[in-house]
C-alpha cells in the first residue's frame, strides 16, 4: 500500500459541483461540454460513471478523448460513505500526484443495492472533509427527480457550487458545513453482525491484551505480517481514543469471517467532529494523525455515534 | 558482591533477581551472548517457556541464532526437561551436573556456561527446596571451567527465601533501567546512547516522552565529544503513532549540528515513522542495527 507523505500542507483546493441532468441524453449534453473544456486546457478527466454512461460518455468523446476511469467502490465499502470517500482519496491522491489538477465527474447512482439514503449524505459530506486538499474540480451529476429527499439535501448541502441548464457556475447558498450536515443526517449505523466471537473490555493499561487478541485473530486469519501489524496499529490507535475520550474503558468486539477479520470498539464518549481522521493532519499538529493513518491502514473503518456513546468498526481481509 | 552483566568472570556463580519480562530477556540474552562471545558451550534450562522471546532478543541483537542451535554451542533445554530437574534427589542432581559438564567439556569447548529459570521448584516437587539443590550445583561446578547464572523472577518466590537464595550467592548481577513499568524497559548503554525495549503505548508514552526528553537533553548537554544522539529501537516491538510522532518532533528539535540516530528500527515501526514524515526531518537517521 502507498502512503502520502503528510509533510506538506496543501491549501483547500477542491471545487466540489452539482449539476442536474433530466435524462441520460441529457446528462450527455450536461457532461461533455465540462469534460471538452477541461481536455481543451489539458487538464485530466476521471470519470466514476455507470458502464453505459461511461461508454456512452466514451463514443461521443472518441477514444482519443483519454479519459481516466475510476473503479466503482469496493463493494465491501457499500453503505458507508466516509469509508467510500477514503478509498477514493487514496485514489485520487495518487492521481494528482502525478496528473496535477483533475476534473472528476461522479455520476450518481440512484439504485445500488444495500445503501441507505443518507450514506449518499455521509460521502458527499465526507468528500467535502477528505478531498478538501487535492487539486480537484469534481462536478457530481445527479438526476433532477431525486428519488429521497435525503439525497436531494445532500445536494443542496454539499455543494458550494452547482453548475446551471446554461453549463454556468454559482455559488449555492444552501452550501452547509459537513458538520451541519452530518448534525441532520447523522452517520448511520453499520449491518448488525451477531453475538460477536470475542469481546474484550479494556482500560488504558490492557491495551497490550487488546493487541494480543487483534495478533492472535490475524494470525488465526493468515494475514501476511505487515497486514496484520497494521490492522494491530489501527484497532490500538482506536482504543487509544477511546479510553482517552471515553472515561477511561473501552469495549472490543471481534467478529471472525471467512475471509476477514471485523472488529468493533465502543466506548461512552462523544466527538468533537463527525468524521474524524478523515482529513490528512496538520504537519506541525502532534494530534489527530492516529486516526487518519488507522483510515488508511484498514479496509474499512467506519465510525457513528448514538446516544451510548462513539463505536467504530474496522474490517481487515485476506487479500 | 554486585556485578554488572558485562563483569561476570569464568567460575562466578551469580544470581540476578528480575521484575519484568523486558528485563529478563535483556539479561537472558546477555549472558547467552557474552557466551556466544567467549565460544563456551551454553546450556540454558527453560523454566518458564521463555526460549522464543530470548531467541527473538538475541535475533534482535543481532546474532545468528540458528547458527549456535544448529552448532549446539547452545543449547536449549525444554521446560518439560527443565522441571524434571527439580524431582530429582539431591544425589541425582549432583550427578546430573558432573555429566553435564563433563559432557559439554567433551565435545571440545574450553569452558562451559549455565543458566536456568527454576521456577518449577518453587513448589518442592521432591521435598527439597531451590536451596538445598543450588548447594549440590555449586559443589558440582567447583573447580570446572563453569560460569553459572541462577535466574529469579521476583513474582515466584517468597520474600523470605528469594533473600535467603540471594545471600547464598556472592554475587548478584545488577541491571540498572533508567525506566522499567513492565511493558517498556529503558537503559543507557554509553553516555550518548540509549536503548528502549518493548512498548509504548497510550497507558506509558506521557512518562516515556518526558524521560526519553530528559535523555536526549542530557546527551546534548554534554554532547561536544559527539554529534550524534543514539537511540537503539531493536527491540521495541510497537509504537502507537503518538510516540512515533514524539520521536520526529524530538529531532526536529535538535540543533542542525546533531544527530538523533534510531538503531535497528524493526518494520512496523519504519513503517509508522514513514508514515510520520521521518524521512523528511534532517535530523533523524535510521540505521541498521549494530552487530553484536
Amino acid at each position: 500500500m502507498r502512503f502520502e507523505s503528510t509533510r506538506t500542507a496543501l491549501p483547500h483546493r477542491l471545487v466540489h459541483r452539482a449539476a442536474y441532468y433530466t435524462s441520460s441524453d441529457h446528462l450527455l449534453e450536461v457532461a461533455v461540454p465540462l469534460v471538452e473544456d477541461a481536455l481543451r486546457k489539458d487538464t485530466p478527466v476521471a470519470v466514476i460513471a455507470s458502464s453505459p454512461t461511461e461508454r456512452r460518455l466514451r463514443g461521443v468523446l472518441g477514444a482519443s478523448a483519454g479519459l481516466i476511469h475510476l473503479p466503482p467502490p469496493d463493494a465491501r465499502l457499500r453503505g458507508s460513505g466516509q469509508a467510500v470517500i477514503t478509498q477514493r482519496y487514496r485514489v485520487l491522491r495518487e492521481l494528482t500526484d502525478w496528473a496535477g489538477s483533475v476534473v472528476v465527474l461522479a455520476e450518481h447512482h440512484p439504485h445500488r443495492p444495500g445503501i441507505q439514503p443518507s450514506a449518499w449524505v455521509e460521502a458527499d459530506a465526507a468528500s467535502n472533509v477528505a478531498l478538501a486538499s487535492l487539486p480537484i474540480t469534481m462536478t457530481c451529476l445527479y438526476p433532477t427527480e431525486l428519488e429521497y429527499e435525503t439525497v436531494s439535501a445532500a445536494v443542496r448541502w454539499n455543494h458550494p457550487e452547482l453548475v446551471d441548464a446554461d453549463g454556468n457556475v454559482r455559488p449555492n447558498p444552501d452550501v452547509r458545513t459537513p458538520s451541519d450536515v452530518l448534525t441532520m443526517f447523522p452517520v448511520l449505523a453499520p449491518p448488525r453482525l451477531g453475538p460477536p466471537d470475542r469481546e474484550l473490555t479494556f482500560t488504558p493499561w490492557q491495551l497490550i491484551d487488546l493487541r494480543t487478541a487483534i495478533t492472535e485473530e490475524t494470525d488465526a486469519l493468515a494475514l501476511s505480517r505487515p497486514h496484520a501489524e497494521d490492522f494491530v496499529l489501527a484497532v490500538n490507535e482506536v482504543a487509544s481514543n477511546a479510553v482517552e475520550h471515553g472515561y477511561g474503558v473501552g469495549l472490543l468486539q471481534i467478529w471472525r469471517q471467512a475471509d476477514r477479520l471485523i472488529c468493533e470498539v465502543h466506548d461512552s464518549g462523544s466527538l468533537r467532529e463527525p468524521l474524524p481522521g478523515l482529513r490528512p493532519p496538520h504537519p506541525s499538529s502532534p494530534r489527530g494523525r492516529g486516526m487518519w493513518i488507522a483510515r488508511q491502514l484498514c479496509d474499512l473503518l467506519h465510525v457513528w455515534t448514538d446516544a451510548r456513546g462513539t463505536h467504530v468498526r474496522l474490517q481487515a481481509s485476506r487479500a | 558482591m554486585a556485578k554488572a552483566l558485562d563483569e561476570i568472570a569464568l567460575g562466578d556463580h551469580a544470581c540476578v533477581v528480575m521484575d519484568s519480562d523486558e528485563q529478563h530477556w535483556e539479561i537472558a540474552a546477555g549472558f547467552v551472548a557474552q557466551g556466544i562471545r567467549r565460544h563456551e558451550k551454553i546450556l540454558y534450562y527453560d523454566g518458564g517457556r521463555s526460549a522464543e522471546a530470548l531467541l527473538r532478543r538475541l535475533r534482535e541483537d543481532n546474532i545468528d541464532v540458528e547458527h549456535y542451535l544448529r552448532t549446539r554451542q547452545l543449547d536449549m533445554v525444554a521446560p518439560e526437561m527443565t522441571n524434571q530437574l527439580w524431582k530429582l534427589s539431591l544425589p541425582e542432581m549432583a550427578a546430573v551436573v558432573a555429566r553435564t559438564v563433563g559432557a559439554a567439556l567433551a565435545e571440545g569447548y574450553a569452558s562451559v556456561r549455565l543458566t536456568d529459570e527454576p521456577a518449577g521448584a518453587v513448589h518442592r516437587p521432591a521435598g527439597h527446596s531451590l536451596a538445598e539443590y543450588d548447594r549440590v550445583v555449586h559443589q558440582g561446578v567447583r573447580g570446572h571451567p563453569v560460569t553459572l547464572l541462577c535466574q529469579f523472577e521476583r513474582t515466584d518466590w517468597p520474600t523470605s527465601e528469594l533473600t535467603e537464595l540471594c545471600e547464598m550467592h556472592s554475587i548478584e548481577v545488577i541491571t540498572p533501567a533508567i525506566y522499567d513499568d513492565g511493558l517498556l524497559r529503558i537503559t543507557r548503554q554509553a553516555p550518548f546512547s540509549t536503548r528502549v525495549s518493548g512498548e509504548i503505548d497510550f497507558s506509558n508514552r506521557h512518562l516515556v516522552r518526558g524521560i526519553i526528553d530528559k535523555e536526549l537533553d542530557r546527551a546534548l548537554r554534554t554532547a561536544d565529544q559527539t554529534d550524534e544522539i543514539q537511540v537503539h529501537l531493536e527491540s521495541l516491538r510497537f509504537a502507537d503513532v503518538t510516540t512515533i510522532i514524539q520521536f520526529v518532533q524530538a529531532a526536529e528539535g535538535f540543533p542542525q549540528s546533531h544527530k538523533l540516530v534510531l538503531y535497528g528500527v524493526q518494520p512496523c515501526i519504519r513503517r509508522v515513522l514513514d508514515r510520520c514524515g521521518a524521512g523528511f526531518t534532517a535530523q533523524l537517521t535510521l540505521r541498521e542495527a549494530l552487530a553484536s
